[in-house]
């Protein structure tokens, strides 16, 4: 009885609050102005990654991450792999702090190729990064859940004559689930579905409208070849507002294909115990 | 009285009634009763339900009866013994009362010691029985508990079996539980112990349920048993018309007379699996207890759930029938038993061909007919055969009729020859009556007395016995045991090894034709050949017996070749074989062509050096494990013969 005394009146106010006459005025003009703005999404881009992933076991608890990834992107006579777009290069030495849970700082090096035919400007240009990653896995089931925080500091430069390089943040949460598919658990011989999804958020000088600067979608499929070796493809469809005018959206599908390899480049007798990281 | 009294008011005895004869005689009486019911201790060996053990226990002795009145204990239990068995608990005069414990185990010894405080430890693997409960007044009472753990390294691994029911006054009651490592069983009884209401076998999450069983007051009225998620088989039983129900125990005999019930319904055999298995397992445990009191002169009735049958009562002919079926049956094996186990008959029929027609046509007999008369005189002997009707029994057992009047033989090479039946007896296949079957069981007697009479045999005679005769009958029993080994394990190999093996039985065989061929040699001759062979067939069973470890030894190498590996990728730990050509090319070349060596027979001389190779091989792979074989990996991608590959493994053969 006492809970109903209190819940009546909070349900009237919260009511009388969707009524507000004077708020509704105020909304009323905003949409008024907004009503000449409309989102506008771009004609969807087609991409193909083939990208290289390395973890390389420098010692008990630090790895080095060695990746490369070739990205190619449609021209208007072949789609996907049309031409050349960006060789990306991305190093750091990882640090794993238990069996669920690793970070990593290190740099990145992209090389970035004048895709626009029309473009006056160069052909090539670098983009230089800073980065740092925190990612925490969770067993679920017989599958494994991930969590990824990567906040990247970011030189770059557009294609313009007179453009100069920018500096901006970019802040990514990316959730990845990993289910095996024929085993009962992540194992070699395993096929694996991964479903995940990333949002990369922006800020800096120039980012005025624009903070997502994109979001994907992306399923893979993989087999664990070895506990060194994995293959995996997928498919990736992502959007994002485009960083001149934050109403106009890219949109990407994306082929991708991975592999990822581990080695171990520690002495034999070093390796052992390798698993009991915080036993 | 007065008279006895002291002014003191103290009891205080006439002198002259000391000098009175009387008197004395009293005394002397009370002495000896006295004495005889004096308690007494034993302590020394024991013999129960067949095993030797010592004994503790305190008895009195009542009219030339030793009754125990107090504690018990039995053990079986020596340092070589691994059957142990120990029983604990208490009489009151020859009725046990208080709580009961019994204990058995069955362990094997580790094959590796472990050394603890200066000391060697053998570790047991195996299981462990205990059954636990009150008596009171001789009956169960309260909660008993049964319980079969496996045990693995001396330590507790897991539970395999355990059941619960509580009794009052020797009654079970109330709800029980029956539990196994996949299921559980739950179900209820009535106060007077009847089956009721609805027993449950569910998986042992709990969620699903398997089978239930409905009882009604001791008449079980409908099972469902779960085919598959979406198909339920119901089947349901009716005792209404019939004339005459009995109350009986609930154990495996009830269980046998529902499946002859159900076989024309059902071909599941409900009453052979599931939950009935868990019932089958708890009654055979609760009957162990009662043979072994029974045993210790104080029976018990553990096995006492009651449920309803019907009963249909043997008419005077049927039970004349059974007799004269038991008779000849009994006939019958006696002669089979003579001819297939005399050894001279054994080595004979590998040569002779009338001892191998006479002979494989007892076996087939004994196959063909024998063994489904017993099984009907077991059902006799447990009580069995009045609660079945009789074309249902005769249907159940015969389920296309009785055996043809055709026995079938072989001769020495194995193929099979007719047996030419002399006698006229004759019998019709088609029946529902006991009359036919005892036809059958009058003519299988008289042909194998024909056989008997042909082989010059007859039951009970003496065979000559002599240190020659005696050598032989060894070898023979040895062989046949070495045979019988082989098939018994046999059939769960892979396929391998069940080819290795059974190659080496039909190698058996072929060395004791061999041996019978050789009927010509002097007995000297023949004398030193059979303790060759005996000393090989020795070997042989060591042989086997390597061969059933091969895949036990193969997996404990694998593990000592895998790694554990954590993958940052998967933020998990794989396994991960290493140096996979060593493990490869053993499996692939070096086991296959040592497997092949067996197949093809190898000679009695080669058996040691064979096991002898193949333990150097094991070896060898262990310390391979941690050396440096990068080379060694590098040569055997390359090499495909399994005679390089030992030498590469620096193993001579």
């Amino acid at each position: 009885m006492l809970s109903q005394k209190i819940i009546s009146p909070v349900l009237v106010l919260l009511a009388l609050s969707c009524v507000n006459p004077v708020l509704s005025q105020d909304e009323q003009g905003a949409e008024a102005e907004v009503e000449e703005r409309y989102s506008k999404f771009k004609d969807v881009k087609r991409k193909f990654w083939f990208n290289t992933y390395g973890n390389i076991r420098i010692s008990k608890r630090l790895f080095w991450i060695a990746q490369t990834h070739l990205r190619f992107e449609e021209t208007s006579t072949t789609p996907y792999v049309g031409q050349i777009a960006q060789i990306y290069n991305r190093h750091a030495i990882g640090y794993i702090y238990d069996k669920k849970t690793n970070f990593a700082l290190g740099g990145v090096l992209r090389l970035n190729f004048n895709t626009d035919p029309d473009s006056e400007g160069p052909n090539l240009l670098p983009e230089y990064r800073i980065w740092h990653q925190y990612q925490f896995a969770m067993p679920v089931y017989s599958a494994m859940a991930y969590h990824r925080i990567r906040i990247e500091h970011r030189w770059s430069k557009s294609f313009g004559v007179e453009d100069e390089f920018i500096f901006r943040n970019r802040y990514r949460y990316m959730f990845r689930l990993k289910i095996p598919l024929n085993k009962p658990a992540l194992q070699p011989g395993a096929f694996y579905l991964a479903p995940e999804s990333e949002l990369i958020l922006q800020s800096g000088k120039q980012v005025i409208d624009s903070p997502v600067e994109d979001v994907r979608l992306n399923t893979t499929l993989g087999y664990i070849l070895t506990p060194r070796l994995t293959v995996a493809a997928g498919f990736m469809y992502s959007f994002g507002q485009t960083l001149d005018d934050g109403s106009v959206y890219n949109q990407n599908y994306t082929f991708r294909m991975h592999v990822y390899f581990s080695p171990d480049l520690r002495k034999v007798k070093n390796k052992l115990p390798s698993v009991h990281f915080r036993d | 009285m007065e008279k006895l009294l002291s002014k003191s008011g103290s009891f205080r005895l006439p002198f002259f009634i000391l000098k009175t004869k009387r008197f004395w005689c009293a005394c002397f009486l009370v002495l000896l009763i006295k004495l005889g019911f004096a308690q007494q201790t034993y302590d020394g060996n024991y013999d129960v339900d067949d095993f030797s053990g010592t004994a503790t226990y305190t008895y009195i002795l009542k009219e030339g009866d030793t009754l125990k009145n107090g504690p018990f204990s039995f053990q079986h239990i020596s340092q070589e013994n691994l059957d142990p068995i120990k029983i604990m608990g208490e009489f009151i005069n020859n009725i046990p009362v208080g709580l009961w414990e019994y204990t058995r185990g069955n362990y094997i010894p580790q094959e590796e010691k472990e050394f603890v405080d200066f000391s060697y430890i053998t570790k047991l693997d195996g299981v462990k029985k205990s059954i636990k409960g009150n008596y009171k007044e001789g009956v169960p009472d309260s909660t008993w508990t049964i319980e079969v753990d496996s045990i693995k390294g001396s330590k507790l691994a897991a539970n395999q079996f355990k059941s619960e029911i509580t009794y009052q006054q020797g009654i079970p009651q109330l709800s029980f539980t029956v539990e196994t490592a996949e299921n559980l069983l739950a179900g209820r009884l009535l106060r007077n112990g009847h089956a009721h209401d609805t027993w449950t076998l569910f998986t042992k999450d709990g969620i699903d349920e398997l089978e239930n069983w409905v009882f009604d007051n001791a008449v079980l009225k409908e099972v469902r048993i779960r085919v598959n998620d979406s198909v339920n088989k119901e089947i349901s039983f009716d005792l209404d018309g019939v004339e005459n129900v009995e109350l009986i125990n609930l154990d495996e005999n009830y269980l046998t007379i529902m499946e002859f019930a159900l076989q024309d319904r059902d071909t599941t055999h409900v009453f052979d699996h599931g939950l009935s298995s868990l019932l089958k397992e708890n009654a055979a445990h609760q009957h162990q207890v009662e043979h072994t009191m029974a045993g210790l002169d104080a029976a018990v009735k553990l096995a006492n759930m009651k449920v309803q049958v019907p009963r249909y009562d043997l008419s005077r002919d049927e039970e004349k029938n059974l007799d004269a079926i038991a008779e000849h049956y009994q006939k019958a094996q006696s002669i089979t038993n003579t001819v297939l186990t005399d050894t001279r008959l054994i080595l004979k029929k590998l040569t002779d061909q009338q001892v191998a027609l006479y002979y494989n046509a007892a076996e087939d007999i004994q196959h063909k007919y024998l063994n489904k008369l017993g099984k009907l005189l077991k059902y006799r002997e447990d009580k069995v055969v009045k609660y079945i009707e009789r074309d249902v029994l005769i249907k159940g057992l015969w389920p296309s009729g009785l055996p043809p009047r055709v026995v079938v033989s072989k001769d020495t090479s194995g193929r099979e020859i007719p047996y030419p039946i002399q006698t006229d007896l004759t019998y019709s296949r088609a029946t529902d009556n006991l009359q036919e079957v005892e036809k059958m069981a009058s003519f299988v007697e008289t042909v194998l007395s024909e056989i008997q009479d042909n082989l010059g045999l007859s039951t009970g005679t003496s065979k000559p016995q002599n240190d020659f005769n005696t050598t032989e009958e060894e070898l023979v029993t040895q062989a046949t045991q070495l045979k019988t080994h082989i098939d018994s394990i046999a059939t769960n190999q892979r396929d391998d090894l069940k080819k290795t093996l059974l190659a080496l039985k039909e190698n058996t065989d072929q060395q004791l034709q061999q041996y019978a061929l050789a009927a010509q040699d002097s007995v000297e001759t023949k004398a030193r050949k059979a303790r060759e062979l005996k000393a090989c067939f020795t070997q042989k069973r060591e042989l086997v017996d390597l061969l059933i470890q091969i895949p036990d030894q193969q997996q404990k190498l694998k593990e000592e070749y895998t790694e554990e590996v954590y993958v940052i990728f998967t933020a998990t730990i794989m396994d991960e074989q290493v140096k996979k050509r060593i493990i490869n090319a053993y499996e692939e070349q070096v086991l296959p062509y040592l497997l092949q060596q067996v197949q093809e027979g190898l000679p009695c001389s080669g058996i040691q050096d064979w096991m002898t190779t193949y333990r150097a091989v094991q070896d060898r792979l262990y310390q391979l494990r941690n050396e440096d074989t990068g080379r060694l990996e590098r040569k055997l991608k390359r090499e495909d013969d399994p005679r390089e590959v030992l030498q590469l493994l620096g193993i001579t053969q």
